[in-house]
């Protein structure tokens, strides 16, 4: 069964469908990735998902149970968070108080402090910068902090849109050995990318997106030899 | 102007803006999480002046008792503010937001005027024309009261903000809507809340105000001015913008009207207010503390 299925799911902004038609599956502990190019439509798509935007027309399912008109906040304590392109921290609070800002809906204390102590230990540099105020960070420590923002909800689904975008590769490397130690520990992920080659290589299965569409879908490592995605995506 | 003359002015300039501040953050601390100007704030300190007259008037209860009972009161009239308005207005324009609120503003004064007459009405007690002498100024007993109450509330405000999961959501919505709901935060929540409290500070304040001025339907309008221009003076949505707004037109009232007259001292405000339009139109703390 699916973690998260959307059916023929359709959104926009103002008069415009972004994304229409729009089929997708992940499986729980699946790696997929989306891509496509500026403005195919992914980080619709996602705001579709993590409910920043209304569905037009469909149908978004979370373990079998539809979700088409939860809020974002109730699918965040669902179990499927975000890491937003933009990051959308809170600058002006401490990473510590970014971090629990999002474990304060209920959760018990001990689950916090085992929260802290799981995002302190896949990314250290946050624990010597607990007390300094988030705006202060460089681009890289801020999405650690947004990545482990969205792992003190507890997460099964974690959405990652733009991981990489605007950091040196030598911090995009060090992201994506943090994401690829997470989905070991069994929880499905949606990453949605610019960079094509990164993306196939760090999943499973893949959706591409063109001008609101899926054109393709298959196995990441099939889709890295597809002809059509090498000569629309990866230069050849 | 002798140098007495000069520090009675500065100590009532102090008093006011502790009371000025009182006013001003729950307007800021609104406009800081929903990013709306509830131009109906005034008239919301102008119901619990009512309030705390009519406890005193009808039921003999000393209006700073008054305030256990009328806090509560303005923190449910600001959730309902919330529900009937405010949370409609997110979804249109700035500039209808704005007419929202201030229709709000107009039928509150209109409905004041029927329940309450043009009346002026003010809480007399033996100790309205006590003082306290400190060297060479003296000090209304009442305006001490009201200075230390402030001061108080606006101290315990300052720590639930900074130091507690309910202020850490609230400055978290402040800082960033979606980023607070895909934190799993309850925007909506925490929007009424803001309100609630908002709007529940003036349920201190007015008690404590309607013992140092008549309150009349137009009371509140005069307040919302002075606190937009506190807000706009400490940079809009920012805590300590707000206390330090209202220190600085506590003290320059006082100390016009000590210098020229009551007349020039109602002036001072919108004189500062046209002043850091033009110079530093985003505050004098334009760091969006929102705490």
């Amino acid at each position: 069964m699916s973690a998260l299925r959307l059916k023929n799911v359709c959104t926009g902004y103002g008069p415009i469908d972004v994304v229409r038609g729009i089929d997708l599956d992940i499986a729980p502990g699946q790696r997929v990735a989306l891509v496509g190019s500026n403005g195919a439509g992914k980080s619709t798509l996602v705001r579709a998902i993590n409910g920043l935007l209304p569905l037009r027309e469909g149908r978004l399912e979370w373990g079998g149970e539809s979700i088409s008109s939860s809020s974002a906040p109730q699918r965040t304590r669902a179990g499927i968070a975000t890491v937003p392109e933009g990051r959308l921290l809170f600058p002006e609070c401490t990473v510590l108080e970014n971090l629990i800002a999002a474990a304060t809906y209920g959760e018990p204390k001990a689950h916090r402090t085992q929260s802290l102590e799981t995002v302190f230990e896949l990314f250290p540099r946050l624990h010597e910068r607990s007390k300094q105020t988030v705006g202060t960070l460089s681009g890289g420590e801020q999405q650690m902090v947004a990545i482990g923002r969205a792992l003190m909800t507890r997460p099964r689904l974690l959405i990652l849109d733009e991981p990489s975008i605007g950091l040196a590769p030598k911090v995009v490397a060090e992201i994506f050995d943090v994401l690829g130690r997470l989905a070991k520990s069994g929880f499905s992920l949606l990453l949605v990318e610019q960079n094509v080659q990164l993306s196939l290589r760090s999943t499973d299965f893949a959706y591409v997106l063109r001008q609101g569409q899926i054109v393709f879908s298959g196995e990441s490592s099939a889709l890295l030899d597809h002809p059509e995605v090498r000569r629309a995506y990866l230069g050849d | 102007m002798s140098f007495e003359i000069f520090l009675q002015a500065i100590v009532g300039g102090l008093a006011n803006a502790a009371l000025y501040a009182l006013i001003a953050v729950g307007l800021t601390l609104v406009f800081g999480v929903m990013r709306i100007i509830n131009f109906a704030h005034g008239e919301f300190l102008m119901i619990a002046m009512y309030a705390g007259y009519f406890a005193w008037s009808l039921l003999g209860i000393d209006p700073i008792v008054a305030i256990a009972l009328v806090t509560p009161v303005l923190m449910v009239l600001g959730a309902l503010l919330y529900s009937s308005v405010m949370r409609f207005a997110l979804r249109v324009p700035e500039i209808n937001q704005m007419a929202a609120t201030l229709g709000l503003s107009l039928l509150l004064q209109h409905l004041a005027l029927v329940a309450f007459t043009g009346d002026n009405m003010l809480v007399t007690q033996a100790r309205a024309i006590a003082g306290v002498e400190l060297g060479p100024v003296v000090v209304q007993v009442n305006q001490l009261i009201a200075c230390g109450i402030s001061i108080v509330l606006l101290g315990a405000l300052y720590v639930v903000l900074q130091r507690t999961d309910f202020g850490l959501i609230m400055r978290a919505v402040a800082q960033s809507r979606d980023g607070a709901a895909l934190s799993g935060i309850d925007v909506t929540g925490v929007y009424k809340w803001a309100v609630a409290v908002g709007i529940g500070t003036l349920g201190v304040a007015g008690p404590l105000l309607v013992s140092l001025l008549y309150v009349n339907p137009h009371v509140g309008a005069l307040f919302t001015l002075k606190a937009f221009v506190i807000v706009i003076l400490g940079g809009l949505g920012s805590f300590t913008g707000a206390l330090v707004g209202a220190l600085v037109v506590g003290l320059a009232e006082s100390i016009a009207g000590a210098w020229f007259s009551a007349s020039i001292a109602a002036a001072v405000p919108f004189v500062i207010l046209i002043l850091i339009l033009l110079t530093r139109p985003e505050g004098l703390m334009n760091r969006s503390v929102r705490a």
